[in-house]
């Protein structure tokens, strides 16, 4: 399998056509005027002054090959020294050609394979492509097939070479591994020949995904430049003095032959182990083991890498394990269940059947997360009856115990025909998970079924156990019967099987069976002597049973009738009256309607449509006319009215009064009959209609207001003539001859309101003067009526500076016109008429302390 | 230019656009440190409001801050970003105990002044002392590595007409003094040319002191690669604060001038590659990109022109020794000991440059006189002789005789009234 990665091309190099080290060519698609630079920045290659330079080729100088990740990017550049550069007279040495291939991050390949096979720009090239007169800056996109498991380790094999000159590169490689793993930044310093191998090396020691993500790696450097790309660099010695006083090179972990360490934890080791081949060990394998358990969601701790890394290790070993070292490996990979079957075909192949016991050991000390049939494998390849059984049985407990079967009947029974162990210990880790999951088997049919299953399958059931479960089922039978009665006869039903109910859950069944009881069947229940049924639910049932729990506690009681008041202060809780009252014998209702108590039209308006359905109409009219007020009764008059009339706007309010029948309106209307009954003023007007209509034969008095009217008012044409008032007025003010020509009768309030609103302020001043002296020279003329009527106009006049607010107009005219009580009674009632919200003016009115007393002057 | 930017300003401080820059002239030598003051407190406003000048701002009152922005202001020797005395850490010292009692002693803390763009520890005693730094910038291939380690190598090891003025140096920080280590070994150990400048070096601070006065003086050489200078985006990028320095020495490869490669090729055909095999990058354009520089980062007037002393070096002046009869002064075992002599011979040589200029690149004359107040033209040759190419290294066969360095160097050291006439 061989796939084909893009790569965009970056070359700086020293060239004629771009007049010094300058970006040579570039894939122009991809890098950005500033991804250029930096490119250019990181592959600067600077050589190191060797002594004995001048007996150096260029291919003598290491190779700074780097693999790191920039703005999003991944970046693979070789960058090599070429001696001589191309544009300078006489030449220079210092060049380099530095090669960037950048791919997008996501891509994953063998960077090894990519360095290899990619065809990386040489001078001869450079040499070949470059003039004076000026090279195109592209280059396309490099395009590198690689093969899906490129293998290559020759790599390794030099590095980790048995120790020589001073060096123990295995003791830097581990110290180096472990620090990568550990999210180090790391510097190796090693001679030149070696970098290369470094690089390469590490490369190849880690999972793919782990490279990608965390490792930038550079295989030369002489500069705290790459420091800021690279979280591995490699130094020469030469080098290593020139970036310790770089301030960030105390954060660096520094590998150098004298770097010694202790030992390297479990990933570091083995690894170094198996590439250096030590006691067979394979690195092949060691990729093919370790390397599979890491992938892209993998967190790549320290922890991780070193237990996969022991696993790989210690595998091998645990035929010579000691009890306490195996119980602490199995312990480390208990939770995977891969891991733990890879043990368990280790045992198998090496036979070392002793292991398994301690295994069982180790399990019990952990929590089982697994399904026990994971472990069903363990049975058939290693059974060694009475040695196993016990340590099965208590393990098969621990997991059936903890799991929740989730009414699974089939799992638990297949877990229990994982062996053919007999034992009557297993009865008592099975039955009662089987007697809870039959349990809540509602369908009687699919329980009868599962229990034939259980009786199949587990054959050494004793007399108890299949006892209880036929016991079960018949239960199960009993309340499919009493789910499938009719109403009352549930609670019938029930109560004659009642000895199925275990205490504990009564409340709960009895809910799920009955639910509610109506008033209907409870009071069926009563009329047919079963009075004990509904004891029992009163006393076992939960209290949802009945929407009053006391009161049905006294309705049964034979003697129910001694506690009348009890009832009916029950009954008034209720909440579904109604009911109550439709469904109860005569008896109990004639007790209700006794102990009702009505006095306001809202009230009589629910009783009547409470009882609508029966026929106690008029006794609920009746007991509210015996308690009502006046005002109370003439509002139901009203609305009589309105019925008569078919005023079902204003019935609206009161649709149960509409069923009100002619014996009961009658009955009201004789109610307001008597003499005694006050008539207020908005009713006057109906007790006259009803005396007209012969409703009633008491005497009406008349009404102030009879003779004025708005109508007649506008027929007269008084306030047409207003328009034209100014011209009326003789002068700049008004007279007293003015007024009298002007106000005639009928002159209500708004009267006055349109006068004063087409008069001055001044002449509005004048007004209350005015009234005061023509109301003088009446009585003084002993003019009767013109007095009267004036005094009538003056009540006028003040109620229309109450209800528009004129509190300034107010007070004057206060001071000139004193009212008496009697007239301060007739402004209340007019403004009680006529206002539809209050004002503060005619707050302080209502208070008659405040500044109103008897009149000094003449009065109505 | 926004003069409203500083809110310091004195009142009455009239706006300086209004002003003439051809009045700042060069006048006399001590006048011109005051000259140099008063155009770089009108025109630098440029100064980023960076975290140090807030702190600073916020840590004195504003008389104190106006004297330490505007009259005493400092430039970092690496990087010449804006620095001051009034931003430092405190560095505790190590905590010694008392041999009688055991009692620890607390010592006063250390201030350590930082540059804040660059965070390089600045000299203890920079702030007691006069600073100029001076860049050596030019085109690719231009010999400025060889220059600046040449010059560094006669300052420090040889004896010369330096020595004779009583003018004496150090290296001061690390890393230049191992970047010139390492120069060194391989031009005058090795005998080698060096490498091409692929990436920028560490600066390098030295340290120049003069028995005849009290005042220090640093100054920073920077190399830096040539292709840097030949696009104005790059060099802004690359040198964001070049404009900052107080001198530049502007070396230039005569083979980039194809008058003097013709007249080379006139005397001894075939020693110099003709120009098709060879890239060429006019100094002109060079040259007129620091003047952009200058322009684009609001140091100067689009009109006027560059106030600091520039000197334009012509490089590799050996290869013309023989073609035309352009004295190079010898820069060690020289018989001359007295400053007027040394200007003497430093008019006589620039005016023969001067000379060759005018025959072989007229249009580079004019544009410095155009864009430069202050200039001067040396030929410098740091290794005095052609090297010879040997199995991909050029090497110098007996040594290097470098001839010219210190001529630019004094030159700017009396500008810099650094060096007194008698």
């Amino acid at each position: 399998m061989t796939k084909t990665i893009e790569f965009a091309q970056h070359i700086r190099t020293s060239s004629k056509a771009r007049r010094g080290f300058r970006t040579f060519k570039r894939t122009l698609s991809v890098i950005t005027d500033q991804l250029d630079e930096k490119l250019g920045t990181y592959g600067v290659y600077t050589p190191t002054q060797y002594q004995n330079f001048q007996e150096m080729e260029p291919k003598d100088y290491p190779k700074l090959f780097m693999f790191y990740r920039l703005e999003g990017r991944r970046v693979l550049c070789k960058s090599t020294y070429e001696g001589n550069d191309l544009h300078s007279y006489p030449p220079r040495a210092g060049n380099y050609i530095a090669h960037a291939l950048i791919c997008n991050i996501e891509e994953r390949f063998n960077p090894i394979e990519v360095f290899k096979k990619a065809t990386w720009k040489t001078i001869d090239n450079i040499r070949d492509e470059d003039d004076v007169a000026g090279v195109d800056l592209s280059i396309e996109a490099l395009r590198v097939s690689l093969q899906e498991n490129h293998e290559d380790t020759s790599y390794l094999k030099v590095l980790l070479e048995p120790p020589h000159e001073g060096y123990n590169r295995q003791n830097m490689f581990k110290q180096a591994v472990d620090a990568i793993i550990n999210q180090k930044k790391v510097i190796i310093v090693d001679d030149k020949e070696m970098l290369e191998s470094w690089m390469f090396c590490l490369l190849q020691a880690f999972p793919e995904e782990f490279v990608f993500k965390s490792l930038n790696i550079a295989s030369f450097s002489n500069s705290n430049l790459l420091m800021e790309v690279c979280n591995v660099l490699c130094f020469e010695p030469e080098n290593v003095e020139k970036i310790r006083r770089h301030s960030d090179y105390e954060k660096w972990e520094i590998v150098t032959k004298n770097s010694a360490r202790g030992e390297a934890p479990y990933y570091a080791r083995v690894l170094t182990e198996c590439i250096a081949e030590k006691d067979g060990k394979d690195f092949a394998a060691f990729k093919r083991e370790v390397f599979k358990e890491f992938d892209s969601t993998s967190t790549f701790s320290v922890e991780e890498f070193n237990k996969h890394a022991r696993f790989f290790d210690e595998l091998h070993k645990i035929g010579e394990m000691s009890e306490e070292g195996f119980v602490g490996f199995l312990s480390l990979y208990i939770k995977e269940y891969a891991k733990v079957r890879v043990i368990f075909e280790e045992i198998k192949s090496k036979k070392i059947w002793k292991k398994i016991m301690v295994f069982w050991k180790a399990l019990k000390g952990e929590k089982p997360t697994h399904n026990l049939e994971n472990y069903k494998f363990i049975l058939e390849n290693y059974s060694v009856p009475g040695e196993t059984d016990q340590l099965w049985l208590e393990f098969e407990k621990m997991v059936v115990q903890s799991r929740d079967f989730q009414n699974n009947l089939d799992t638990l029974l297949d877990y229990y025909r994982l062996t053919k162990i007999e034992n009557p210990q297993r009865l008592t880790t099975y039955f009662p998970k089987i007697e809870q999951i039959i349990g809540l088997i509602e369908n009687p049919e699919i329980a009868k079924a599962r229990i034939n299953d259980v009786f199949n399958t587990i054959s050494s059931l004793d007399g108890q156990s299949k006892a209880k479960l036929e016991a079960q089922l018949r239960d199960i039978e009993i309340i499919q019967q009493i789910k499938d009665a009719n109403g009352h006869e549930k609670v019938i039903v029930l109560y004659n099987n009642r000895a199925i109910f275990k205490s504990e859950s009564i409340q709960i069944e009895i809910e799920k069976l009955i639910g509610r009881l109506s008033w209907e069947q409870v009071f069926t229940l009563i009329k047919d002597g079963k009075r004990e049924c509904l004891q029992y639910l009163i006393e076992h049932g939960p209290p949802i049973t009945f929407s009053n729990v006391k009161l049905v506690s006294m309705l049964i009681k034979s003697d129910y009738r001694e506690y009348q008041a009890d009832i009916f202060e029950l009954y008034s809780e209720l909440n579904d009256k109604n009911d109550f009252l439709r469904c109860s014998p005569k008896g109990i209702q004639d007790m209700i309607f006794s102990k009702i108590f009505i006095s306001t039209v809202p009230e009589l308006e629910k009783y009547l449509g409470l009882y609508k359905e029966m026929i106690a109409g008029e006794i609920i009219v009746k007991k509210f006319l015996d308690v009502a007020n006046h005002s109370e009764v003439w509002l139901l008059c009203e609305l009589c009215y309105s019925i008569q009339n078919s005023n079902h706007l204003r019935l609206s309010q009161y649709p149960n009064i509409r069923n009100i029948s002619d014996t009961s309106r009658n009955l009201i209307f004789n109610a307001v009959n008597d003499l005694s009954v006050e008539i207020p003023e908005r009713y006057r007007q109906l007790a006259e209609w009803l005396s007209r209509q012969k409703y009633i034969k008491r005497l009406v008095p008349k009404s102030r207001m009879e003779e004025f009217s708005y109508d007649d008012l506008r027929s007269i044409g008084a306030i047409g003539e207003f328009k034209d008032i100014r011209k009326k007025i003789k002068g700049d003010s008004l007279s007293e001859d003015d007024l009298l020509k002007l106000v005639k009768l009928p002159w209500e309030y708004f009267c006055w309101k349109e006068l004063c609103e087409q008069l001055s302020v001044e002449e509005n001043r004048e007004i209350p003067n005015l009234i005061a002296q023509i109301i003088e020279k009446f009585y003084r003329s002993r003019d009767d009526f013109k007095y009267r009527m004036w005094c009538l106009l003056a009540c006028e006049y003040i109620t229309y500076l109450i209800k528009y607010e004129k509190s300034k107009e107010f007070r004057y005219c206060l001071d000139i016109i004193r009212i008496n009580w009697k007239e301060y009674e007739f402004i209340s009632n007019r403004l009680l008429v006529i206002m539809y919200g209050t004002n503060p003016l005619y707050e302080n009115f209502k208070q008659k302390s405040k500044g109103f007393g008897l009149s000094k002057g003449p009065s109505l | 230019m926004e003069p409203t930017k500083n809110n310091n300003q004195e009142p009455g401080v009239q706006n300086p656009l209004s002003e003439p820059v051809q009045e700042a002239q060069a006048g006399e030598p001590s006048r011109t440190s005051w000259w140099r003051r008063l155009l770089d407190f009108f025109f630098d406003n440029r100064i980023e409001e960076l975290e140090a000048v807030n702190a600073l701002r916020n840590g004195g009152n504003s008389i104190t801050f106006f004297i330490d922005r505007y009259i005493f202001r400092r430039h970092c020797p690496y990087c010449y970003g804006y620095v001051s005395k009034r931003i430092y850490r405190e560095r505790s010292r190590p905590g010694r105990h008392s041999k009688a009692s055991g009692i620890p002693l607390h010592l006063p803390t250390l201030k350590i002044y930082e540059c804040p763009h660059c965070s390089r520890e600045l000299p203890s005693d920079f702030f007691a002392s006069m600073s100029s730094s001076i860049a050596v910038i030019g085109g690719r291939d231009a010999g400025k590595s060889s220059f600046i380690t040449v010059f560094c190598d006669i300052l420090l090891n040889k004896p010369s007409i330096l020595n004779e003025l009583g003018i004496f140096g150090s290296i001061l920080n690390p890393d230049g003094a191992e970047q010139f280590e390492s120069n060194r070994w391989m031009l005058i150990d090795q005998n080698t040319t060096l490498s091409g400048t692929v990436e920028m070096q560490n600066p390098i601070v030295v340290r120049l002191q003069s028995k005849y006065h009290k005042r220090s003086m640093y100054i920073t050489l920077i190399d830096s690669p040539g292709e840097h200078f030949e696009e104005l985006s790059t060099l802004i990028a690359h040198h964001p604060t070049l404009q900052y320095a107080d001198g530049i020495i502007f070396l230039m490869n005569p083979l980039d001038i194809n008058g003097i490669v013709e007249l080379i090729e006139q005397e001894n055909p075939g020693t110099v590659p003709s120009r098709f095999e060879r890239p060429i990058t006019p100094n002109f354009n060079l040259v007129e990109n620091l003047h952009k520089l200058y322009i684009t980062t609001k140091r100067i007037d689009p009109n006027s022109q560059i106030s600091v002393p520039t000197v334009f070096c012509l490089s590799r002046a050996d290869l013309l020794e023989d073609v035309t009869s352009l004295y190079i002064p010898q820069d060690v075992d020289t018989n001359l000991a007295e400053v007027e002599d040394v200007m003497e011979e430093m008019e006589l040589v620039a005016s023969d440059l001067h000379e060759l200029l005018e025959e072989t690149d007229m249009r580079l004359l004019n544009l410095m006189a155009k864009s430069f107040n202050k200039y001067k033209l040396f030929p410098v040759s740091p290794l005095g002789k052609a090297p010879t190419g040997q199995a991909g290294r050029q090497t110098i066969i007996g040594g290097i005789e470098p001839k010219g360095i210190l001529q630019p160097f004094i030159w700017l050291l009396l500008e810099f009234n650094f060096i007194k006439k008698r």
